[in-house]
């Protein structure tokens, strides 16, 4: 297609904002691994180990074995060995690497390596994308936004490119919501739906996309919507682990608990992600089933201490666990603050308050949680953690506005905590107007 | 007849990620090769076998010359690849990095012959067909650059070597809006940490605006590359050029002398001369004339010569038009690019021979580049072959394609001089 004004090849982008189409059932990404350690074997050359490192990488992604990530690492800095990072080669490698790390928590590193891939000048816009994740969790919006603005040329937006605008959409539609923005976030979600449909997307992103948007529904209380859109989620990718686990954080919400506990069930069989597992072990908490709670609360310790990578990983989710239900205080404050040492974004903000409240320390929980809330985020359970600890600290009028806004966001956020929530709203004011009620006797 | 500076940039597509701001040559701050410099030998010191450390090492001291114009550099280059060479006999990334360093050191053929076995070898890999459009161009070989180009736009649509590259081979052709789409996608796909990759590539654009006569656009774009990385040479020395088409000598030579206070160049040596004399600094301008003019003979035989430079020289400020002459038939000799086309039809015009004049300019303009400067040489050539119609066009295509350009008011003169007294004239 040579011309004299050297025309681009027709522009094909590969979707990388989600990792693999094939379910872990199917084996693909096993043929995939031993199809790359092969040829790795036979031809040791980058394009090669880059391949098996991808493809460690979405086994890892496949199972949640974080132990994948680990060999991917291993192929992917084999690759760059043998190619120059400057070298326009070297930035599928380096955007793998960036994903890994991402995978991983370890965000600077993400960061650093996107920033390479890009510096390698591919053409392709991915590790803007990954760049932008990276410091979404690091907590630097601005960086982020600017990272995901170059996902969308300026010019017409007839010639934007679907694939970079779903990519943008999906991403600003995070940060809108953590801006409390969650209208606009939602529109986005929307957007990026009709675009996964409309450009015949592989049914794992389109049920991704839907699961998203589904998860915006959620936070702002709209539970018919939001399991709509999970169960759209399924119907497109049958067995979508975080389909079921949208769904059944919806069944829990509407009370529906037998359907909960078997869509999370179903969920932890796929992919035993430490979030469903202490999802689930909330609901039988809730249900005082103490046996199934305990088990539940086993494999979460066993998921979290597998290894030091787990550990790193999962410290947000086992503190937060942990202060939830008031077991192992004082580690929970020290997992949530190893995790905001390394990841800065407003929910790390989060767990670090809820810990520093449920260890006493309520003058630096509302510090922190004060923290959290600066960007303006309307997330129901953090705007719980605040009317809890302003609670304590004697602030009722704090304490109530921020129930008050906990309940009006989302009125079940939480299996326990919405009922939490709307007790201790009644309780201020049944107080307040005893207190009330006395002056106007004196 | 005057020739305009058009210093011919070898791309070299190496980026790196910044970390701090640089200023040229005063160490304040570490510029970002030097970061990466020093990073790369503490990894050499940890494991000294490895031969991509090397490999590594050579890539960040060809970054730190593009940083600084320091030619020294090279030296230190090779010494790296030697190395990684010794570890590890015909590695393939020190062998590119060798034909990058050879299109640095100006050896274009040498550098083409080892890009092109190395094209045999791996046909796939993007870089390899950069180094074989770089030296096509630099050789004027442009239908050869332009297959080498295409191949690493189909390879990868997109990437930012192709794309340069593209918009280098659209400008020759003519096309100078198209080398602008491509050079605003390579600076969308800059990221603001690569500090030197955002200044050079600002530049470029700039220096295509300045072409076409936008100098408002030029200047924009200077200050936004000498923000990212301020007293860029290359910057300032484009700055330099948009001063003297704004008709502020002065303020160009203020310019081309911060310039030249790190790693003056025979060409910025020259600039400076040029814009000094411009603005009534004539003593001044004479002193950095001898100076030049002794440095660039002494290298007119080398590969890395100022060659060029030395025929608009004695074109101009010694008028010496056989010297010209002779240095146009060397250059040309080893390389018969445009530019080097049009510095030989400037000579042979300067020494009376319109003819092959003629001959030479026609080729400089056949690959299609619409340059101010040169449309104008190719109507004065025509102006002394009686040839008026063709010479009309040419001042007209001179004034289209810039009309802002240094020939611009020569351009309109003699077009004046050429216009026929229309019916009702007084005159």
């Amino acid at each position: 297609m040579s011309t004299r004004n050297l025309n681009l090849a027709t522009v094909s982008i590969l979707l990388l904002a989600v990792f693999g189409v094939a379910s872990p059932e199917d084996g693909v990404t096993d043929r995939a691994i031993a199809q790359y350690q092969a040829r790795a074997s036979d031809y040791p050359n980058a394009a090669n180990y880059d391949g098996l490192g991808a493809a460690y990488l979405q086994k890892g992604r496949d199972t949640s074995d974080l132990s994948y990530f680990d060999m991917a690492e291993k192929s992917l800095a084999k690759a760059l060995e043998l190619t120059s990072s400057w070298d326009v080669a070297a930035a599928s490698p380096l955007t793998h690497m960036a994903a890994v790390c991402m995978a991983e928590h370890r965000f600077a590193d993400a960061a650093s390596y996107a920033k390479q891939a890009i510096a390698a000048g591919a053409g392709d816009p991915q590790p803007f994308a990954l760049l932008g994740d990276a410091y979404t969790d690091m907590g630097d919006y601005d960086s982020a936004q600017a990272a995901y603005s170059r996902l969308q040329p300026s010019g017409p937006a007839s010639e934007r490119l679907p694939a970079l605008t779903y990519m943008y959409d999906t991403r600003v539609s995070y940060l809108k919501l953590l801006h409390g923005d969650n209208a606009s976030a939602t529109v986005l979600m929307h957007q990026a739906v009709q675009l996964a449909l409309e450009r015949h997307m592989p049914a794992e992103n389109i049920a991704w996309s839907y699961y998203q948007l589904g998860e915006d529904f959620f936070h702002t209380g709209d539970l018919e919507n939001a399991a709509n859109s999970y169960l759209e989620a399924l119907v497109h990718y049958p067995g979508y682990y975080r389909g079921l686990g949208g769904l059944a954080k919806v069944r829990i919400a509407q009370h529906r608990y037998d359907e909960g506990i078997d869509l999370y069930r179903q969920a932890i069989a796929t992919i035993p992600l430490i979030e469903y597992v202490a999802a689930l072990a909330d609901v039988y908490q809730t249900l005082g089933r103490r046996e199934e709670f305990d088990k539940q609360y086993k494999l979460i310790e066993f998921i979290g201490y597998l290894s030091a990578l787990n550990e790193r990983t999962y410290n947000r989710e086992l503190a937060g666990f942990y202060a939830d239900h008031n077991i192992k205080l004082p580690q929970a404050l020290d997992l949530a603050k190893h995790e905001l040492d390394n990841r800065h974004d407003v929910y790390s903000k989060d767990v670090y308050a809820w810990c520093l409240y449920k260890n006493g320390k309520l003058q630096d929980a509302a510090q922190a949680i004060e923290a959290a809330l600066g960007l303006g985020t309307q997330d129901a359970l953090m705007l719980f953690h605040a009317g809890m600890i302003y609670r304590d600290l004697g602030d009722s009028g704090r304490a109530e506005n921020y129930l008050s806004y906990s309940l009006a966001v989302n009125p079940q956020f939480h299996v326990f905590y919405s009922k939490q929530a709307a007790q201790t709203l009644a309780d201020i004011r049944a107080q307040r107007a005893t207190i009330a009620k006395s002056r106007n006797h004196d | 007849m005057r020739l305009h500076m058009r210093r011919i940039i070898v791309i070299l597509l190496i980026s790196i990620v910044g970390i701090t701001v640089f200023a040229q040559g005063q160490a304040t701050q570490t510029s970002p090769a030097e970061d990466r410099i020093a990073f790369v030998s503490r990894e050499i010191v940890k494991s000294p076998a490895k031969s991509n450390l090397y490999t590594e090492l050579a890539i960040a001291l060809l970054l730190r010359e593009r940083e600084t114009s320091d030619t020294a550099m090279f030296d230190q280059v090779q010494a790296a690849l030697d190395k990684s060479l010794k570890l590890a006999p015909a590695n393939f990334e020190a062998q590119k990095v060798e034909a990058a360093l050879l299109l640095g050191k100006h050896e274009f053929a040498k550098a083409l012959t080892l890009a092109q076995r190395l094209n045999e070898q791996v046909p796939d890999d993007v870089m390899t067909y950069g180094y074989i459009a770089d030296a096509d161009i630099a050789l004027g070989d442009y239908a050869d650059a332009e297959k080498a180009a295409q191949w690493m736009l189909d390879l990868r649509s997109h990437n930012v070597p192709g794309l340069i590259r593209g918009a280098e081979l659209r400008q020759i052709f003519g096309d100078p809006n198209g080398a602008l789409e491509f050079l605003s996608d390579v600076y969308q796909q800059t990221s603001p940490d690569q500090l030197e990759d955002l200044a050079w590539r600002a530049t470029r654009i700039a220096e295509i605006n300045f072409a076409m006569g936008k100098l408002d656009l030029a200047d924009q774009w200077l200050r936004k590359a000498l923000a990212s990385f301020p007293n860029y040479y290359f910057s300032l020395e484009v700055q330099a050029r948009v001063l003297e088409a704004q008709h502020k000598p002065a303020q160009a030579a203020d310019v081309l002398h911060l310039r030249n206070q790190h790693f003056p160049q025979p060409e910025s040596i020259y600039a400076e001369g040029v814009a000094l004399e411009h603005s009534g600094g004539a003593a001044k301008a004479k002193e950095l004339y001898a100076n030049f003019e002794q440095v660039a003979l002494s290298k007119s035989n080398l590969a890395d010569n100022d060659n060029r430079d030395l025929v608009l020289y004695y074109l101009g400020a010694t008028h010496d038009p056989s010297v010209a002459l002779r240095i146009a038939r060397l250059a040309i000799s080893q390389r018969h690019n445009v530019w080097t086309l049009d510095s030989l039809a400037c000579a042979l015009y300067a020494n009376g021979d319109y003819v092959e004049a003629q001959k030479q300019i026609e080729k400089a303009l056949a690959p299609g580049i619409r340059d101010g400067n040169i449309f104008y040489h190719a109507a004065q050539i025509n102006a002394a072959l009686k040839n008026q119609a063709t010479t009309v066009a040419y001042l007209k295509s001179s004034l289209e394609a810039n009309p802002q350009s240094e020939v611009s008011d020569s351009a309109r003169k003699m077009l004046a001089g050429f216009a026929e007294p229309e019916y009702g004239s007084r005159r």
